[in-house]
């Protein structure tokens, strides 16, 4: 057995063969586009307040039960991973047949009810109804800083 | 192992719902230890256990229960008049299902961790020797069935296997229990 081994093995090293050849290679320079910041205007219905509630339970490591609908793109103060997902379950919720783009001014409360084995997550979201009336784009200006403002003097012409 | 993971995932594919709500509380029963390999020399008596459990409820009517039990068996060999008793410290995992408001059956498995064990020896003069024995843990199955009202839940359960004892047999046991729920 030991000979089968070592004749396979020696055969193996034998057989390896490798080439390389060197070159040059120069790396092209490949600007990625920046887009213009996109600026929104919001009409905020100070009358149509938004309320979402989402629950989740955890057995140890594993989630047994909660909401399967989440609202991308929100970003939340504390919380990760366990509860991010609860708070955008909410979040959903509070927007879903509401008609509003976005919860304005949103605010979570999160309760969290700790066991040896188990665990339970209740998120409730308010908040204000907002709706997207413009948009609208700054165009690029080269010499001016971030306020607009020209910031490149032709001193020459002045002078004349 | 393989096939306890696995069945672990199993039974937690199973349970996906809408959870209802968590409970928990304490239990404590009697068991009755059997063993399935050299029954007619190896006798078993009369034990108990006491623990902790939780249970989370789903909308459709199934159970996720659980425990933290500290089990005392023991039995008795006939031809050598030993008597070896053996103390674990269990955790098992149900699925259970509600048949009925009131009765529910489940599965699951447990591990348990042997704790220490002792085997007395009752030789001719009457003198009683004791001698500590080591107790393995494992692995293992169980079934149940139960009736809960209101806060209480009695039920009837038989665990197969879960840890070995002195002379390497499979430790299986019948247990009737009561339980009261805390919260």
């Amino acid at each position: 057995m030991k000979k089968i081994v070592s004749l396979v093995g020696i055969t193996l090293l034998m057989s390896c063969s490798s080439t390389k050849m060197s070159s040059l290679a120069t790396p092209a320079y490949a600007p990625k586009a920046e887009i213009n910041a996109i600026r929104a205007n919001v009409e905020v219905d100070m009358k149509k307040k938004l309320v979402g509630e989402s629950s989740a339970s955890y057995f140890l490591f594993f989630r047994t039960s909660g909401d399967n609908k989440f609202a991308e793109g929100m970003s939340y103060s504390g919380g990760k991973g366990k509860f991010d997902r609860a708070k955008s379950s909410a979040a959903y919720k509070a927007l879903e047949n509401s008609n509003a783009d976005i919860i304005v001014h949103p605010n979570y409360v999160v309760e969290t009810e700790r066991f040896l084995f188990f665990k339970k997550i209740h998120v409730k979201v308010t908040g204000y109804a907002g709706y997207f009336t413009k948009f609208y784009q700054k165009e690029y200006c080269d010499d001016c800083n971030d306020n607009n403002v020209e910031l490149k003097v032709d001193v020459k012409s002045k002078k004349n | 192992m393989k096939k306890y993971i696995f069945i672990v995932f199993s039974l937690l594919t199973v349970t996906l719902s809408n959870a209802q709500e968590i409970t928990g509380g304490v239990r404590g029963g009697l068991n009755f230890s059997f063993f399935t390999e050299d029954a007619k020399k190896d006798n078993g008596s009369l034990g108990f256990e006491v623990g902790y459990f939780e249970r989370l409820e789903f909308e459709n009517n199934y159970i996720l229960q659980a425990e933290v039990n500290y089990t005392a068996n023991s039995y008795k060999n006939s031809d050598t008049k030993t008597v070896s008793s053996y103390n674990y410290l269990e955790i098992p995992f149900l699925v259970k299902r509600k048949i009925t408001p009131e009765f529910e059956i489940g599965a699951g498995i447990k591990y348990a961790f042997g704790l220490d064990g002792k085997e007395k020896y009752d030789n001719d003069n009457d003198n009683i020797e004791d001698q500590d024995i080591d107790v393995d843990g494992g692995f293992g199955y169980l079934i149940e069935g139960a009736y809960v009202k209101d806060k209480l839940m009695f039920g009837l359960r038989l665990n197969f296997k879960g840890g070995e004892v002195l002379n390497g047999y499979s430790r299986s046991s019948a247990n009737v229990f009561v339980a009261y729920t805390i919260f």
